[in-house]
C-alpha cells in the first residue's frame, strides 16, 4: 500500500476540550463560520451521556475523494507521497460542487473568497517535519497523526456509529471507541 | 495629549517611484489570485517571542508567539515543556483574539453617570488627575487613605502585576480586600496536617496505581495533567473519580462515585475507618511521621462506620469497602483534591479528612502518591513590584492586618497597617465599613460583578462608592458600574514572569507587540499616577514616575530561583521555560512537616485554636434553603469571565445553559432546550435548559461565563456570600461556600 | 472630480472620524457641512454626540461599527490581512502610521488621510494611479458601505454623525467614479 497519512482519533483518550478545533483557527484564521475541523458530542444512543464522548473530525483525506472527483476545474490534487487531499483555491470557482457531495461535509463555503475551502492536513507543516497543528495541539494524544501503509493497533475502526460508511470513498481517518466508567450512583 | 490627530507622518516620500517598484509592493491579493496551496512553513519569516499564561489555571502554559511586521499572527505551546508537551487549550489558542478585538477598551475613558453609558475619552494624563485629585481629597478629609479601596486578584498573575498592591502602598495605608474565592479552605486545610500546602509534581501521577480525582475536573480545568493520569490507567493504575456530577473527567475514569454534595468528609472517613477495621493502616507513617493518629483512630472507631457514611453520601457501604481497600493496598495511591470540593461550609473539614485518608496509608512524601492540592514552593521571587513603601507620614490602620495567600513577603514592623476586609464579602464590605468609610474603589485584574458574590447586593454597594476606578481589557459589568476605565496590556503587550501552583516549570513573558491604542500596563499605570501625585502633590507617591516593565520583571529574580531552576539569570528563560530541581517528585519526601510538631498531625491544636476541631471530624453541610442544590462551576471555554467573549470561542459555545435531570424538569413541566428561569433568595438568571442525567436529580448547574456584547448572563445573580469554613488562618480570609447554594426553576 | 475638492471632503471626514472629543465633532461637522454642501440643523448638544460617536466607534463597551476594515474583512479582528494591506499601501506610497502597531492602520481616519495624500500627489506616474484605483476602488470601497449600514442599523444615532455617515458614503462613490475612471 502507498503511503496514506491519516487521522487517528481516540475517544478513549479524547476529552472533548475543542483544543484541536482552537488550535486549527489558531493557525488558519478560517473566517467566522468556516470550521475545518470540529469536535462533535456522540449523540445519547451511542454514548449515554449528553456531551461527554466526542469524535473530532475534519477532512478524511479519502483515498477516492468525491471532492476530487466532481470538481469540474481540477481545484483538487491527492498527494502523490502522502495521500494528503489539497484544495487549490486559486482555482476554485466556488461552484459548491465538492460541498455538496462530500458525505463528511468537509468542504465549507468561504463567503469572502466566494470559494470552498478544507483541512489540508498541514501539509506545508508536514513538509516542514511538524505536526498538523491539530495533532500537535492535542493535550491527551487522542488525535493523531498515522500512515495506513504501516501496521496499525487491531482496535482501530474505520466506521463508528453515526459515522457515514462510504466505503466506495474509503475515508482514511480510523477510530478508537471510548470506554465507560463503572457507574455508581445514588 | 501627544497625538491628538491621527495623520500620516511622512517618513520618506517616494516622490519618484517606479512604476515596477510600486507594483511589486502593491497588496499582492490586487495582482495575482490568492494561492491556496499554502507556501511551506518557514519559521524564519517569524519573529518567535516567549509568553506564559498568566490566567488562573493550574497549567499555566508556557507559550511560543510568533509576530510578523510586529503582528502576532499564532500561538504555540513551548516544546521545552513536558507538562504541556508543545499544546495549550482550547482558552491558550484564541489568545490571537484578545490584543485585537475590537471590543476592547482602548482609551482611558470616563463615564459620566454610572451606567448611564455616556462615556467620554481623556487622556492618561487627564485621567490620572482626577484620579489624584480624589485621592488627594480622601486623604485631606479622612486624614488616611483607609477610604480607598483595592480590589485585585488572579485576573493577571504575573509576578510584575503585584505593582497594583505597590501602587497602593506607594500612596499610604488604604483599604484591601483580602482572601481569594479560590481554594482558602482546603489551603488551611493542609496547613493544619503538614504544616504547607505543597504538592507531588503532577508528572509523577504517571507511576501511581491508584489515582482518585475527587472534586476535580481536569478534563477542563488543567487537561495537560490528563494525559498523566492516562498514563497512569495504561500502565495499570484504577482511576476513581468522585464528583456530584458526572464530569468529562468521570467519563474518563474506571469509577465512577456521584455522592450527595458536601458529603466528602462523610466519604472519606466512611473509607478511613474500614481501612482500620481491615488492619490496612501504614504503621511506619503513623507511628513514626504522625502525630494523634491514635486519638483519629478512636474518633473513627467511636463516631463513623461504613453504614453510616453510606447513607451520608448516597454510596452504597460495599463500593466504599471495595475502594477503600484497593487504595490502602496499592503502592503507591494518590488522591487529587479539588477545589470544587472545598467550596463548602464543611469544605475544609472534608479536606483534612481525605488528607488522613492519604496519610494513614503512607501515601504522603511518596512518589507517584500524595494527597495534591496546590503548591507555592517556586513563587520565591523578590516580589519587588508589590513591597513598596508608604510616604512619610502616612496614617493606616492600627492593629494587624491579614494577608493573602499568594502574600508571600516578610512581615514588617510598623505602627500603622492597610486595613483589610473580606474579598468573598465585597458587596457587604463596602456597605459595613466605616470610619473612615471606603470611598473610592481601585479594581484590576478582577472582575468583582463576574465573580464576586450576590451581584445584586453589590451593585448596591458600588452606588455608594464616590469613585470607582476600574483596569481591564474588556467592558464588563464591572466597567459598566465605574466612573473611570483605564485600558490594560494583554500578556503579549508586556513583561512579566509566571510560576504555577500545580506543575513546576518557570516562564519568562516577553513583550510580543506593541500594546495595543492607549494601553498600559499595570506597572506603568502605577508610574502615571504616582507621576501625577507628586506633581500636585511632592511626595504623595513613592512609586518611581517612569517604570520600565523589562527591568522590573527581571528585579523578580534572586539567587535562590537561579538555583531551584538551575538558571544563571533570567535571560536563559528566553531560550525556553525551565523546571525546578527537584530532590524527589513527593512533597513531603524527607518527612520533615511544618507543623508544631513536626510530623504530620491527624491531631491539630493549631486548628482548634482557630476554632475547628483538633481531629479532622465530620462536619454537617450547609442547610438547603431551596428545591434544588445550585452548582455553578467553570466551563471548558472560559476562566471566569475570561475567554468566553471572544469570537472564535462563540464558534464552539455560543450560549449559556442550565443543565438538569430529566426525572426532575419532567415533574416541572419543563422540556429540552426550553427557556427556564432559575430563582432564589439572592435573585435569578435565565438561560435554556439542557436536560442530561450527568447531574443528579437534585441538582442545577450552570456554568460560570461572561458572554461580553449583547448578554447581561451571570451566575454571580444565583450565588450568596456564605462562607466556608477556613481559610482565614492562610488565606486571610475565609473561603466561600460557591456550591453550597440552592435554587427553584420553572419556565420562563 | 476636482483633486483640491476630493482632498479637502476626505480630510473633514478624517478629521471627523479622529475626534477625540465634542470639541472635535463640532469643528469637523462644520468642516462636513462646508464641503460637502450639506446643511446643518437646530441646535445640537456635542456632548451627546461625543458620547453617541464613543457608542458607535470608540468604547469602551463593545462597538457595534469599528471603523477599522479589517474588523469587517475579518469580522471581527482587528490587525487582520487587510490591516497588513493598508500599510503595504502606505509604504508603497512611502508613509507609514505613527507609533505603528498601536492603533490599527486600517483605521478609517489614517485611510482617509493616505487618499488626501493620493490627492496631493502631482504628476502621478501609473503605479500611484493604480494604488489609488485599489486602494479607494476595492479595498475602501470593500468595507465602508458595510461600516456605513452598521451605523444606519443602530437606532438614535445622532444627527452629526449620521450627516458624516452620509458624506462618507457619498464621498465614497464619487472617489470610486474617478478610480474607476482611472482604471478604464
Amino acid at each position: 500500500m502507498k503511503k496514506q497519512y491519516a487521522f487517528l482519533v481516540d475517544t478513549e483518550l479524547c476529552i472533548g476540550c475543542f483544543t484541536c478545533a482552537m488550535a486549527c483557527r489558531n493557525y488558519y484564521h478560517q473566517v467566522e463560520g468556516v470550521v475545518w475541523r470540529q469536535v462533535y458530542p456522540l449523540s445519547e444512543e451511542i454514548y449515554p451521556h449528553r456531551e461527554r464522548a466526542f469524535l473530532s473530525l475534519s477532512c478524511n483525506h479519502c483515498e477516492n475523494p468525491e471532492c476530487l472527483n466532481v470538481c469540474p476545474v481540477n481545484a483538487y490534487t491527492k498527494r502523490e507521497e502522502d495521500g494528503v487531499v489539497v484544495h487549490h483555491q486559486e482555482k476554485c470557482i466556488g461552484c459548491g460542487n465538492c460541498i455538496r457531495s462530500c458525505p463528511y461535509g468537509a468542504p465549507k463555503y468561504n463567503p469572502e473568497e466566494k470559494r470552498a475551502e478544507k483541512c489540508s492536513l498541514c501539509h506545508e507543516r508536514l513538509d516542514a517535519d511538524l505536526k498538523p497543528a491539530c495533532v500537535q495541539a492535542c493535550p491527551t494524544k487522542a488525535l493523531q497523526l498515522i500512515d495506513l501503509a504501516t501496521k496499525q493497533q487491531t482496535n482501530q475502526i474505520q466506521y463508528p456509529a453515526g459515522y457515514p460508511k462510504m466505503e466506495r470513498l474509503n475515508p482514511s481517518t480510523r477510530f478508537i471507541l471510548p470506554k465507560m466508567p463503572k457507574m455508581v450512583r445514588r | 495629549m501627544a497625538s491628538k490627530k491621527q495623520t500620516l507622518s511622512r517618513r520618506r516620500f517616494l516622490k519618484g517611484m517606479t512604476a515596477a517598484g510600486a507594483a511589486a509592493m502593491l497588496p499582492c491579493r490586487l495582482l495575482v489570485p490568492g494561492t491556496a496551496q499554502a507556501a511551506a512553513f518557514n519559521p524564519d519569516e517569524f519573529q518567535v517571542f516567549r509568553n506564559a499564561c498568566p490566567r488562573n489555571c493550574y497549567d499555566t502554559c508556557s507559550i511560543k508567539s510568533y509576530v510578523k511586521d510586529g503582528v502576532l499572527q499564532f500561538v504555540e505551546g513551548a516544546p521545552e515543556s513536558t507538562f504541556t508537551d508543545g499544546g495549550l487549550c482550547v482558552k491558550g489558542y484564541s489568545y490571537t483574539r484578545r490584543p485585537y478585538s475590537p471590543d476592547r477598551v482602548k482609551y482611558p475613558m470616563v463615564q459620566d453617570g454610572r451606567r448611564t453609558g455616556k462615556w467620554r475619552r481623556v487622556s492618561w494624563d487627564e485621567a490620572m488627575d482626577m484620579i489624584a485629585k480624589k485621592i488627594l481629597e480622601l486623604k485631606k478629609q479622612d486624614g488616611s487613605l483607609l477610604g480607598l479601596g483595592m480590589t485585585k486578584y488572579s485576573g493577571n498573575f504575573g509576578i510584575t502585576n503585584y505593582g497594583v498592591e505597590g501602587l497602593m502602598s506607594s500612596l499610604g495605608y488604604t483599604t484591601r480586600f483580602v482572601g481569594t474565592p479560590c481554594w482558602p479552605a482546603g489551603i488551611d486545610a493542609q496547613n493544619y496536617d503538614m504544616g504547607n500546602m505543597w504538592c507531588n509534581d503532577p508528572e509523577d501521577m504517571v507511576k501511581a496505581r491508584y489515582v482518585i480525582v475527587w472534586g476535580a475536573n481536569p478534563a477542563w480545568c488543567s487537561v495537560h495533567t490528563m494525559k498523566f493520569i492516562q498514563e497512569a490507567k495504561r500502565r495499570g493504575a484504577k482511576v476513581v473519580v468522585i464528583d456530584p456530577v458526572f464530569t468529562q473527567t468521570a467519563a474518563k475514569g474506571d469509577v465512577y462515585w456521584q455522592p450527595k454534595t458536601a458529603s466528602d468528609g462523610a466519604l472519606a472517613l466512611g473509607m478511613a475507618r474500614h481501612i482500620l477495621d481491615k488492619g490496612l493502616v501504614n504503621k511506619d507513617f503513623v507511628e513514626s511521621h504522625a502525630h494523634g493518629f491514635n486519638e483519629f483512630a478512636d474518633y473513627l472507631r467511636k463516631n463513623v462506620t461504613v453504614e453510616w457514611a453510606a447513607e451520608q453520601s448516597g454510596i452504597p457501604a460495599q463500593e466504599i469497602r471495595e475502594v477503600a481497600e484497593e487504595f490502602a493496598t496499592a503502592d503507591p495511591a494518590t488522591i487529587w483534591i479539588g477545589y470544587g470540593m472545598q467550596r463548602h461550609t464543611n469544605g475544609g473539614a472534608s479536606v483534612r479528612s481525605i488528607d488522613a485518608l492519604v496519610a494513614m496509608t503512607g501515601n504522603i512524601g511518596k512518589e507517584g502518591g500524595g494527597a495534591r492540592y496546590g503548591h507555592l514552593q517556586t513563587w520565591g521571587f523578590n516580589y519587588n513590584a508589590f513591597i513598596q513603601k508608604q510616604p512619610e507620614g502616612s496614617v493606616g490602620f492600627v492593629g494587624a492586618a491579614a494577608k493573602g495567600e499568594f502574600d508571600l513577603t516578610a512581615d514588617q514592623k510598623t505602627n500603622y497597617s492597610d486595613r483589610t476586609v473580606n474579598i468573598n464579602k465585597t458587596a457587604q464590605a463596602i456597605l459595613d465599613t466605616k470610619d473612615p468609610a471606603i470611598r473610592m474603589l481601585w479594581v484590576s485584574c478582577k472582575n468583582p460583578f463576574g465573580q464576586d458574590f450576590d451581584r445584586p447586593k453589590l451593585q448596591k454597594a458600588f452606588d455608594t462608592l464616590e469613585m470607582v476606578v476600574t483596569v481591564d481589557q474588556f467592558f464588563n459589568e464591572t466597567v459598566a458600574n465605574s466612573d473611570i476605565v483605564l485600558p490594560v496590556t494583554t500578556l503579549f503587550e508586556e513583561w512579566t514572569v509566571n510560576a504555577s501552583y500545580w506543575h513546576y516549570w518557570l516562564s519568562i513573558n516577553e513583550q510580543a507587540i506593541k500594546p495595543l491604542h492607549e494601553a498600559k500596563s499595570n506597572l506603568e499605570i502605577g508610574a502615571a499616577l504616582s507621576k501625577k501625585m507628586n506633581e500636585l502633590s511632592p511626595g504623595s507617591c513613592t512609586l518611581p514616575t517612569e517604570i520600565d516593565g523589562k527591568e522590573w520583571m527581571a528585579k523578580e529574580f534572586n539567587q535562590g530561583i537561579h538555583d531551584l531552576f538551575g538558571i544563571n539569570d533570567w535571560t536563559d528563560l528566553q531560550k525556553g521555560p525551565a523546571k525546578a530541581k527537584l530532590a524527589s517528585s513527593a512533597s513531603w519526601h524527607d518527612m520533615k512537616f511544618g507543623t508544631p510538631s513536626g510530623k504530620y498531625e491527624f491531631r491539630s491544636d493549631l486548628c482548634a485554636e482557630h476554632g475547628h476541631k483538633a481531629l479532622p471530624e465530620f462536619k454537617e453541610g450547609r442547610k438547603s434553603y431551596d428545591k434544588f442544590r445550585l452548582l455553578t462551576p467553570h466551563t471548558k471555554f472560559g476562566i471566569h469571565s475570561q475567554f468566553v467573549n471572544l469570537d472564535w470561542m462563540k464558534e464552539y459555545n455560543k450560549e449559556p445553559f442550565v443543565y438538569m435531570h430529566p426525572k426532575a424538569a419532567a415533574g416541572k413541566g419543563i422540556t429540552d432546550l426550553d427557556m427556564v428561569r432559575v430563582f432564589n433568595k439572592v435573585g435569578e438568571q435565565k438561560a435554556r435548559v439542557k436536560l442530561t442525567d450527568n447531574v443528579a436529580e437534585d441538582c442545577l448547574l450552570i456554568y460560570e461565563a461572561w458572554f461580553g456584547r449583547g448578554s447581561d448572563f451571570n451566575v454571580q445573580n444565583l450565588v450568596d456570600d456564605e462562607s466556608a469554613d477556613m481559610g482565614a488562618y492562610k488565606a486571610g480570609a475565609p473561603g466561600v461556600a460557591i456550591h453550597d447554594q440552592f435554587a427553584d426553576i420553572e419556565r420562563a | 472630480m476636482d483633486n483640491v475638492i476630493f482632498s479637502e471632503q476626505a480630510s473633514a471626514l478624517r478629521d471627523f472620524f479622529a475626534s477625540v472629543d465634542a470639541e472635535d465633532l463640532r469643528t469637523a461637522s462644520a468642516g462636513i457641512s462646508r464641503h460637502f454642501n450639506l446643511p446643518m440643523t437646530g441646535e445640537t448638544d456635542w456632548r451627546e454626540v461625543e458620547y453617541d460617536f464613543n457608542r458607535l466607534f470608540v468604547g469602551p463597551a463593545a462597538i457595534p461599527a469599528p471603523p477599522y476594515a479589517s474588523a469587517y474583512a475579518e469580522k471581527p479582528q482587528l490587525m487582520g490581512k487587510a490591516t497588513l494591506e493598508v500599510r503595504e499601501a502606505y509604504r508603497a506610497l512611502g508613509l507609514e502610521v505613527p507609533d505603528m502597531n498601536a492603533t490599527p492602520d486600517d483605521h478609517l481616519a489614517f485611510e482617509l488621510d493616505a487618499v488626501t495624500a493620493l490627492g496631493c500627489e502631482k504628476d502621478a506616474d501609473e503605479a500611484v494611479e493604480r494604488l489609488k484605483a485599489w486602494f479607494i476602488g476595492e479595498h475602501m470601497n470593500g468595507w465602508i458601505p458595510c461600516f456605513a449600514a452598521a451605523v444606519q442599523e443602530q437606532s438614535g444615532v445622532s444627527e452629526p454623525v449620521m450627516l458624516a455617515v452620509e458624506a462618507l458614503t457619498r464621498w465614497l462613490k464619487s472617489a470610486q467614479a474617478e478610480a474607476g475612471l482611472i482604471k478604464s
